[in-house]
């Protein structure tokens, strides 16, 4: 027993001992983090969702009737909680895009409306960013669908009234076409009400855009941790370890000593990490709508959740380390394996844009529990699912180191 | 104290790699195990230091089979392997601490075996700033901590320089002047004349041989 921990005290002094030269790798790390989370924000890919679509009208918008309209559209319309219309000009609109500011513009062409009339019509440009092009391109589709709608219940109302005035003999139509127009108007002011009430069928059960991409990149500043402690951890040979078994000190516990040492500095570092990380963003003025209520209470209860995250993937880089017999290869396995991890568990890009199979298997893979524990805390709800997965990633990930160990002790020269 | 180790046989899956290995030595000698690159010698060692399990085959000391007794035969055998069974980023006095208790550490550098081997004169510096001497010096520091009778080294002066190999050989001299047994996997000439008996693995199979100082006859057998 004396053995096994003075072995404990040796590799947390060894672990201790390197800190300050992984602490510069693990700083450079969260760095790149950071800077491509600020990036994301500023093109504008991290937006609060409640926040209407910002997309910009340029050109011919003098005439008349389509002034009408866009007054409509921006005033009485259901569609102006969405989408928020805002006139400009080409120049300072293309600003705004590439900015990020709005998501796109329109340019209405000289004469718009009456081309329309007479029936030419000339064709409005869009103009967007690679970025928000598969959005406006919806937002077309969509508008394109409403006027379609309009003209057939115009068509069908006109028709339908013309009937109507025939078979009942009356010959003052002024009234009747009155009323018409009356209905028409108000089902184009109404517009709403064809749709039904939109159905989420994840409703409160993933965090906002802002705070999925907090939860995304550090839970792969964690995994890429492993990198940073490469040089130390990773061994081209097993002496010592053969040593101590032939001295008594088996190999549960010696990689019990080596992994414990590990996720004490892989604590001491990333802790602090993460909070200097936290209260940057917060500081940056970035609204996560899940820390409405009083940010130090949130903040605590956020970073006390990565106490079992760092204790399972501590579990699975000392494994990796066990793997490889040098250098290089410690730090590409590390690096392999994170960015699979996080890019299958949705912590690089939302799940939502993989197909159903990935998104179904992601809550099950290690970055993904990670991620969903991360996001229930957020959301303040149960994480018991999320924090047996990872004890049982935890837990297998320590066998196989062990298994690792055992083998490598067994046909090592 | 007598040892004797009999038949000892290790598979490696289907893989044979020592099929009957028996030998014997006694306080104050030294048994060379002899044999071509690949033979098994590592292998035999590691087994008699327990950390592979043999499959079959019994290791008796002064009448007991220490194969079954994990904590006698930590206490018996001390070993050094090939490679360096040290923390890189520590001191001597670090590594030390793993097999020596305070007192014991103090007691041997200032008049012990760790003073005898010259550890003493570096016992402060980092294990990544030693040179292979050095450290081949410590690991044999380590091994033999609580004075284990027997000492088993897998090629100790493997890639040192002729001073090194000296300090190397007059410390296991001394040793065995001290009533204790050396088991050593060797290559070298000067080591080979340390032993008084020597066995050839071959096939498997440990072969006596009486060596008489001509290098070549023995390269013959291998």
């Amino acid at each position: 027993m004396r053995k096994t921990l003075v072995y404990l005290w040796l590799q947390v002094k060894k672990a201790v001992k390197a800190l300050p030269a992984v602490a510069v790798t693990a700083l450079v790390i969260s760095g790149a983090i950071v800077l491509l989370f600020f990036m994301m924000k500023s093109i504008g890919n991290i937006t609060d969702p409640d926040e209407p679509l910002k997309v910009g009208i340029v050109g011919n918008t003098n005439d008349e009737y389509f002034a009408v309209g866009l007054a409509a559209m921006k005033h009485f319309d259901s569609s102006r909680f969405a989408v928020e219309m805002e006139e400009l000009t080409e120049e300072e609109a293309r600003r705004l895009v590439m900015k990020g500011a709005i998501s796109g513009y329109a340019v209405i062409p000289e004469g718009f409306v009456d081309s329309i009339m007479t029936g030419e019509n000339k064709k409005i440009t869009l103009v967007t960013t690679n970025a928000s092009r598969d959005l406006l391109s919806s937002l077309v589709i969509e508008f394109t669908d409403q006027i379609s709608g309009y003209l057939l219940e115009t068509q069908n109302s006109i028709y339908g009234l013309s009937s109507y005035l025939n078979d009942a003999g009356i010959t003052d139509r002024s009234a009747a076409i009155n009323e018409i127009n009356l209905f028409y108007v108000n089902l184009v002011m109404r517009r709403d009400d064809l749709f039904e009430p939109i159905e989420i069928i994840d409703e409160g059960s993933s965090v906002s855009q802002a705070a999925g991409y907090i939860c995304g990149l550090t839970i792969f500043l964690v995994m890429l941790f492993g990198i940073a402690y490469s040089p130390v951890y990773t061994r081209r040979e097993l002496s010592l370890n053969a040593v101590l078994r032939s001295r008594g000190v088996g190999t549960v516990r010696q990689s019990l000593c080596e992994y414990l040492s590990y996720l004490l500095v892989m604590l001491l570092c990333i802790i602090p990490i993460i909070s200097a990380l936290v209260f940057a963003i917060h500081g940056s003025g970035i609204v996560i709508a899940e820390w409405e209520s009083g940010f130090i209470e949130d903040y605590i209860y956020f970073v006390a959740g990565y106490i079992p995250v760092i204790i399972m993937f501590a579990s699975m880089q000392y494994m990796l380390f066990l793997a490889a017999d040098n250098f290089i290869a410690g730090v590409s396995l590390q690096f392999i394996c994170s960015v699979l991890l996080a890019y299958l568990g949705g912590c690089l890009y939302p799940l939502s844009f993989f197909p159903e199979m990935i998104r179904k298997l992601a809550p099950y893979q290690p970055a993904g529990a990670a991620y969903e524990h991360l996001s229930r805390i957020l959301l303040v709800k149960d994480t018991g699912g999320p924090l047996i997965k990872m004890g049982i990633y935890a837990v297998l990930f320590f066998a196989v180191s062990i298994f690792i160990m055992n083998r490598r002790l067994k046909y090592e020269k | 104290m007598k040892i004797e180790l009999k038949h000892i046989s290790k598979d490696y899956g289907r893989k044979n790699v020592l099929s009957d290995v028996s030998a014997e030595a006694e306080s104050g000698s030294c048994v060379g195990i002899l044999g071509g690159n690949g033979c098994g010698k590592s292998t035999l060692l590691s087994v008699l230091a327990g950390i592979r399990k043999p499959t079959s085959g019994s290791f008796i000391c002064d009448g007991h089979d220490i194969f079954g007794d994990r904590r006698l035969m930590s206490r018996i055998i001390g070993y050094v392997p090939q490679g360096t069974p040290l923390i890189e980023e520590l001191s001597a006095r670090d590594n030390l601490r793993i097999f020596y208790d305070n007192d014991g550490l103090k007691r041997e550098l200032e008049q012990g075996t760790l003073k005898l081997l010259g550890i003493d004169e570096y016992i402060n510096v980092p294990v990544r700033k030693m040179s292979g001497g050095m450290k081949k010096r410590l690991s044999i520091g380590c091994a033999v901590a609580n004075h284990p009778p027997v000492l088993i080294l897998d090629e100790p002066s493997a890639a040192l320089d002729l001073i090194c190999k000296q300090s190397i050989n007059g410390y296991l001299a001394a040793y065995k002047r001290n009533g204790g047994i050396i088991l050593l996997a060797t290559h070298d000439e000067e080591e080979l004349k340390l032993c008084d008996k020597w066995y050839i693995l071959k096939n498997g199979i440990s072969v006596p041989y009486e060596y008489d100082g001509n290098v070549d006859k023995l390269i013959r057998n291998f």
